[in-house]
């Protein structure tokens, strides 16, 4: 290598270096101390609408639109004084001036070199229209997708509104009806004969106050009120409440507790849940004979346990999400039920999961962390 | 003005009504006027708990929700219609969308109503129902 003409060593270098600006995708310039362009490659020209020979030698800021061109020197006067640099050492995002006057969006990477006593800044300047376009094309998009999703999810609730209020109130309309119409028709009777449809009105007031609290529930943000308590108490005692239930439709309601197990976790909720699954399973069989087995599987390497709620009725039909909210394969569910035990188990940092049970029937799955959740 | 229900459904003698909601209070209401006039009412929570169409051969009026869990009052009026196509159907919802409005348009023998009748209204309905279709 020694022996290589230095000179042809240069010219060799320098002829690397142009093919370099010559090839490179992004504009490259570099300008004086003083902001005059020295460099301007071929990129700079098809970005900027110069060509070469017109840009070198004139200020950078013709490349600059407002502010930046009234910012500039000041930058330059700031950072010659200061050392503090705003641009050099990194990427920035800012406005670029087209010869035609068109302002667009570029990234600005600043080097510094010093030549002798004189100092020479270049610049590496990516346009990033086309990327900036389709940043804000898929942005519009996704708000597009969030509105309407939106649009979707306040129709479902309206529809579902005016269908589990709007009913009942149909119904307690034509109670009525049917109450005027007998004291008219019937004036002498006696007004025990209106104590049925009487009954059934105050029965569908009850269920759509039930509504109402389910649709506040779904609302509600899932704050916890954690205590620690034993987990297979809270379980039998469960397994009491809905006992009567289950007997009077014939259904054997067995709970295999296990071994007793502290929870640190919202007792109240973790009730509500699962007097939820213990009311489907027992609607899902219906009459019996049939079964409904609660069983506690302590927690294992993995700090987490599980209650599962499996019964033998025909099962989910295919094709239903029954964690979607107002999905319900019940004739006077609200679908709202499961939604709301997914929000507790996931307030808990646990899951829930229906799956179909052996050889027919479903299976619910209560997972569960062992150690106290955090608050969320 | 016509007569009041009351009157022009004793003048059609005694109906079997088959009726389909899943709402309790609407049922147990219309079911129990439509008694305490006299007719018989089959009531149901949902088509799927319907007996054979075939044998409700006997039935005289059906008077169906649209909006149920399961099949839709409408695929019940159709499938109704096949079997027993003099009896007319009622169908309420409480939603009357264009949609709705344009498919019980191309069926004559069904015809919409609000789930907040008066319960006389529905005698006008039969009327205009009277088929064959």
């Amino acid at each position: 290598m020694s022996n290589v003409d230095p000179i042809r060593q240069a010219q060799l270098m320098a002829a690397r270096w142009q093919a370099v600006l010559d090839t490179a995708q992004d504009a490259i310039i570099s300008i004086t101390r003083d902001g005059r362009i020295t460099l301007f490659n071929r990129a700079a020209e098809s970005i900027f609408g110069y060509r070469a020979d017109e840009a070198i030698g004139q200020p950078v800021t013709i490349l600059m639109p407002s502010p930046y061109r009234d910012e500039h020197d000041g930058y330059i006067e700031h950072y010659q004084r200061t050392g503090e640099a705003r641009a050099i050492g990194r990427i920035r995002d800012v406005q670029a001036l087209h010869r035609d006057g068109t302002v667009f969006p570029v990234e600005l990477s600043v080097s510094e070199a010093s030549v002798g006593d004189d100092l020479l800044y270049s610049a590496v300047i990516r346009d990033v229209t086309e990327r900036r376009r389709a940043e804000r094309a898929l942005d519009e998009a996704r708000h597009e997708a969030m509105r309407r999703s939106l649009l979707a999810d306040i129709g479902a609730l309206t529809a579902r509104l005016v269908h589990d209020l709007g009913n009942p109130v149909a119904g307690m309309s034509m109670l009525a009806q049917r109450i005027l119409r007998r004291i008219k028709l019937h004036p002498t009777q006696s007004i025990h004969d209106v104590r049925e449809p009487v009954e059934q009105i105050l029965e569908t007031v009850s269920r759509l106050e039930c509504i109402i609290h389910e649709f506040k529930d779904v609302a509600r943000e899932q704050r916890l009120n954690v205590t620690t308590f034993d987990l297979r108490a809270l379980l039998r005692a469960t397994a009491t409440f809905w006992e009567s239930e289950a007997s009077d439709r014939e259904i054997d309601l067995t709970l295999q507790p296990g071994p007793t197990v502290q929870l640190s976790a919202d007792a109240d909720k973790l009730r509500r849940v699962l007097d939820n699954l213990l009311k489907n399973a027992l609607e899902a069989i219906d009459r019996g004979p049939g079964t409904v087995l609660i069983q506690l599987i302590p927690p294992g390497a993995d700090g987490r346990l599980q209650v599962t709620i499996t019964d033998d009725g025909p099962g989910i039909p295919t094709g239903v999400d029954a964690f979607a909210l107002f999905e319900t394969t019940k004739p006077n569910g609200t679908g709202l039920g499961l939604p709301i035990c997914k929000q507790i188990l996931l307030a808990h940092h646990g899951g829930i999961t229906l799956a179909p049970a052996e050889p027919h029937g479903t299976v619910a799955t209560l997972d569960l962390p062992a150690s106290e959740p955090n608050p969320i | 003005m016509p007569p009041p229900l009351t009157e022009q459904l004793a003048q059609c003698g005694e109906l079997t009504v088959l009726l389909v909601d899943d709402e309790p209070s609407f049922r147990q209401g219309l079911a129990g006027a439509l008694r305490d006039d006299g007719h018989t009412v089959l009531d149901f929570v949902a088509v799927e708990r319907l007996p054979a169409l075939a044998s409700l051969g006997h039935v005289t009026l059906v008077v169906t929700d649209y909006d149920m869990p399961g099949q839709s009052g409408l695929r019940l009026a159709d499938r109704f219609h096949a079997t027993h196509p003099n009896v007319p159907i009622v169908i309420v919802a409480s939603n009357i969308t264009g949609e709705l409005e344009r498919a019980a348009a191309v069926r004559p023998y069904v015809r919409l109503i609000s789930k907040h009748f008066d319960y006389d209204d529905l005698h006008g309905l039969i009327h205009d129902l009277a088929g064959p279709f």
